[in-house]
């Protein structure tokens, strides 16, 4: 009988919540039809059955947060009997009370699983007409099972370090076998179960005497040490949600680069004007067949309308052919320099952000970024993204120009290296060539890069050019 | 600008500049003037100061202590030497009942600053009467403060804040390392009550201990050092107050401690800090938080025994890979 696992839909992502059930026990399923709806720390996605046939059992809850890799639920292949077998049956039951030991509230359904596990083994016992005997062994078996152990009323043994870490990090402590007195789970437990949930890799003994040094080599994101909260009168406490967590720890490894960041102000009254240009005949053009020839904003199909953000991403995708180092990740085993330009773009959602990537940037029409960009960010904002479109930027723009910012900047999006900050348009007096005052409108950019990289040149003489093409838009078009 | 001395020089500059500083100090105790201390802390001090102010006494603590109350609710500063603390016991009932109880008692008008001094728990073969350390005794009562320092340059400095505190102050002495070395700072290097020490830092379990036994867990660091264990030492060295905070950071960086103490197990230090831990790191440990006491036993005489009864470096470790979960090794 195939397991459905929980599969992992991203680099990063160490369990998932299933948000809901689309499918109901005993349904019949074929290859490709959508089993559930998980969420990840980034994005929903439907989970597709990979065998057809009928969903015997679901594992896991709604709301249930399960780890990479543990089972969720089982399609019996047409025909085949479910929980014929007794093994499966056990394991089956003890799943069922391993997903709520962590409630810590098991005694019903530990009592279940063993009912469940007599009933199989007795089955089996009377099949093989062994009865009597094989109760026993199967209370052997039980006795034997390499599971975590848990005291009579069903808690799990576990450290105060190990039940706040595990509440942090949302990990199972049903999952972890202790290695602790009576099977205690103790801290080194839970950083090896987080290790192998970051690389994938199985168990290894829990006693391993490598595991007993507490992890720092910064494999495991350290988790943030902040202070207790003050419980004060006058505060609230909001606890962090997924997202809010894995951006926070991100965010933090992220700022671990070396930063460096060198501004320019550049001219846009040539490409004001010709954006506005671009976009009358744009409206115009698609005015024909359908719309109300507002140009809003809209996803794929509805009239392309160019912001000002579209060229200044075009203009840094362009630019990069130039300077390919600041297109490259900082990697464990070098500098990876990228042909490509996969351009991230910050998206503020609610309660954290995300970087759509627009693939292939340097190469592509403005009409063709504006259009995407526009689609991914609608999608971020409903929480609808693939990872594989969040994933793999090279280079990543952030804009803050629409809430007036003068000039800021931001921190870079590992492993990429560099990362530009685009600032609002602003009109104010300045002198012309000849030295007389007339009005202009610039806009501010902020290159930051990591100096591990890219040096301080190098990111001056990147703007220079950004700016040079900004100043010069129909550069950008050709 | 820092010079190598004993602690025992460290503590008589201490008190040689306060007597310098503040007419109204004066010493009292037994032998310490004319035959210059038995421990000869305050050698050459009789002749320096004279009889006004380094004041030989009978030998009788309930008497002499009782003075110094005295004169320190008059507006002395007196700095008074039990010869051992074991004689205290005799003077208990000044300490207790009115040393630390007459600020209170008068609504904070009449202070008693007042410093009781002299060597504390064993290791020197006194056998049981003369070996107690009295830290939880004295700590045990509100209106008294109680200090143990175990480097030269806290006996200094911590002397010099305990002469300048308006309250009791029992200063406890590492009377083992009279002969120990240390650098200590030049001049006024005042140390804070209730402020710890890092004696050594390091990120997978907290020692915490006073006095004499801080030496102690330095060596048992050094020796868990050697399988990769690197163990934060804290020095109290101020027990009543005591500094929670430096205890608490520790733990909720290591994740495990280990109290370790001389004194015997039951209502001892080691039992407070480990209170303190689970109130306020609970969340942060990995292991219940182990303590390593004295034996529970009169203290020994005879010289393998004594040693037999005090916490060795083998225990401190031993407990600090407990608190690991590693094997015994």
């Amino acid at each position: 009988m195939p397991e459905v696992v929980m599969p992992k839909m991203g680099d990063a992502m160490e369990a998932g919540t299933l948000s809901s059930w689309l499918k109901h026990e005993g349904d019949q399923v074929e290859v490709g039809d959508a089993l559930a709806e998980i969420e990840t720390d980034k994005t929903t996605m439907e989970l597709e059955a990979e065998d057809a046939g009928v969903l015997t059992r679901l594992i896991a809850g709604e709301g249930d947060e399960v780890a990479v890799g543990e089972p969720i639920a089982v399609i019996s292949a047409d025909g085949e009997a479910p929980d014929a077998a007794p093994d499966e049956a056990r394991q089956v039951a003890e799943e069922t009370a391993d997903s709520v030991g962590g409630r810590e509230t098991a005694e019903t359904e530990t009592g279940e699983a063993e009912a469940a596990e007599t009933e199989a083994a007795e089955t089996e016992a009377a099949e093989s007409g062994e009865q009597g005997a094989r109760p026993r062994e199967a209370e052997a078996r039980r006795a034997a099972t390499s599971g975590p152990e848990r005291s009579a009323d069903g808690r799990v043994r576990a450290s105060p370090v190990v039940r706040r870490l595990a509440r942090e990090q949302g990990i199972e402590l049903a999952g972890i076998s202790g290695s602790g007195p009576d099977g205690r789970i103790v801290e080194r437990d839970v950083r090896a179960a987080l290790e192998r949930a970051e690389t994938g890799a199985p168990e290894r003994s829990a006693h391993a005497p490598a595991d007993a040094a507490p992890a720092g080599d910064g494999s495991t994101p350290a988790p943030v040490t902040a202070p207790a909260p003050s419980g004060a009168a006058g505060t609230e406490l909001s606890p962090l949600s997924r997202t809010q967590r894995v951006v926070g720890e991100r965010m933090q490894q992220a700022w671990q680069a070396p930063h460096h960041y060198a501004t320019v102000e550049v001219h846009v009254d040539e490409l004001l004007a010709l954006r506005g240009r671009l976009n009358e005949a744009l409206v115009d053009g698609a005015a024909d067949g359908s719309g109300d020839g507002s140009g809003a904003d809209g996803p794929a199909g509805g009239p392309v309308r160019l912001s000002i953000n579209d060229f200044v991403m075009k203009a840094c995708a362009q630019a990069l052919r130039t300077f390919p180092k600041l297109n490259s990740w900082w990697t464990a085993d070098g500098i990876e320099l990228h042909q490509r330009v996969d351009l991230a773009m910050a998206v503020a959602l609610e309660d954290g952000l995300i970087t759509p990537v627009i693939r292939n940037a340097a190469e592509r029409t403005l009409s063709a970024i504006s259009a995407e960009a526009k689609e991914l960010a609608a999608r971020a904002r409903s929480g609808k993204l693939r990872p594989d479109e969040y994933q793999g930027g090279t280079f990543t723009v952030s804009n803050m120009g629409m809430y007036g910012v003068e000039s800021f900047t931001a921190i870079i999006n590992p492993p990429s290296v560099s990362i530009v900050a685009v600032s609002a348009v602003a009109r104010r007096p300045d002198f012309d060539a000849a030295g007389d005052v007339v009005p202009r409108s610039v806009l501010k950019l902020t290159v930051g890069s990591d100096h591990r990289v890219v040096n301080g040149a190098e990111n001056a003489r990147y703007l220079a050019e950004v700016k040079r093409l900004l100043e010069h838009p129909l550069l950008l078009t050709v | 600008m820092a010079e190598v001395k004993t602690y025992r020089e460290a503590l008589r500059e201490a008190l040689v500049g306060e007597l310098d500083r503040d007419e109204n100090v004066v010493l009292v105790g037994e032998d310490i003037g004319v035959y210059g201390g038995t421990h000869l802390i305050t050698d050459g001090l009789y002749d320096r100061y004279g009889p006004h102010r380094v004041i030989d006494t009978p030998i009788s603590e309930g008497g002499f202590v009782g003075a110094a109350i005295g004169m320190a609710m008059a507006g002395l500063r007196p700095v008074v030497e039990v010869m051992t603390w074991n004689f205290s016991f005799l003077a208990a009932d000044q300490i207790i009942q009115n040393a630390a109880k007459v600020r209170y008692f008068s609504g904070g008008q009449v202070k008693v600053p007042l410093v009781i001094r002299g060597p504390n728990g064993g290791g020197v073969q006194l056998s049981a009467q003369h070996t107690h350390s009295l830290e939880s005794f004295y700590g045990h009562f509100p209106g008294l403060k109680v200090v143990a320092p175990v480097t030269p340059n806290d006996a200094k400095g911590m002397m010099l804040t305990a002469v300048r505190d308006d309250n009791c102050v029992i200063f406890l002495e590492a009377g083992a390392l009279y002969g120990t070395k240390g650098e200590v700072a030049e001049g006024d290097n005042a140390v804070p009550f209730g402020r710890a020490r890092i004696a050594r830092e390091g990120g997978d379990v907290t020692l915490v201990s006073y006095g004499r036994q801080v030496a102690l867990c330095l060596a048992a660091a050094e020796r868990m050092a050697e399988d990769g264990i690197e163990a934060e030492v804290i020095d109290l060295r101020s027990l009543r107050p005591l500094d929670e905070e430096t205890v608490v950071a520790s733990v909720r960086k290591t994740h495990r401690a280990v109290a370790v103490q001389e004194q015997w197990r039951w209502f001892g230090v080691a039992s407070e800090v480990a209170a303190i831990i689970q109130d306020r790191a609970f969340d942060d440990l990995d292991a219940p938080v182990e303590r390593v006491s004295g034996a529970e036993v009169p203290a020994p005489y005879a010289h393998n025994l004594e040693i037999a009864a005090f916490p060795s470096v083998d225990q401190v470790v031993a407990a600090g890979r407990r608190v690991l979960y590693r094997e015994e090794g």
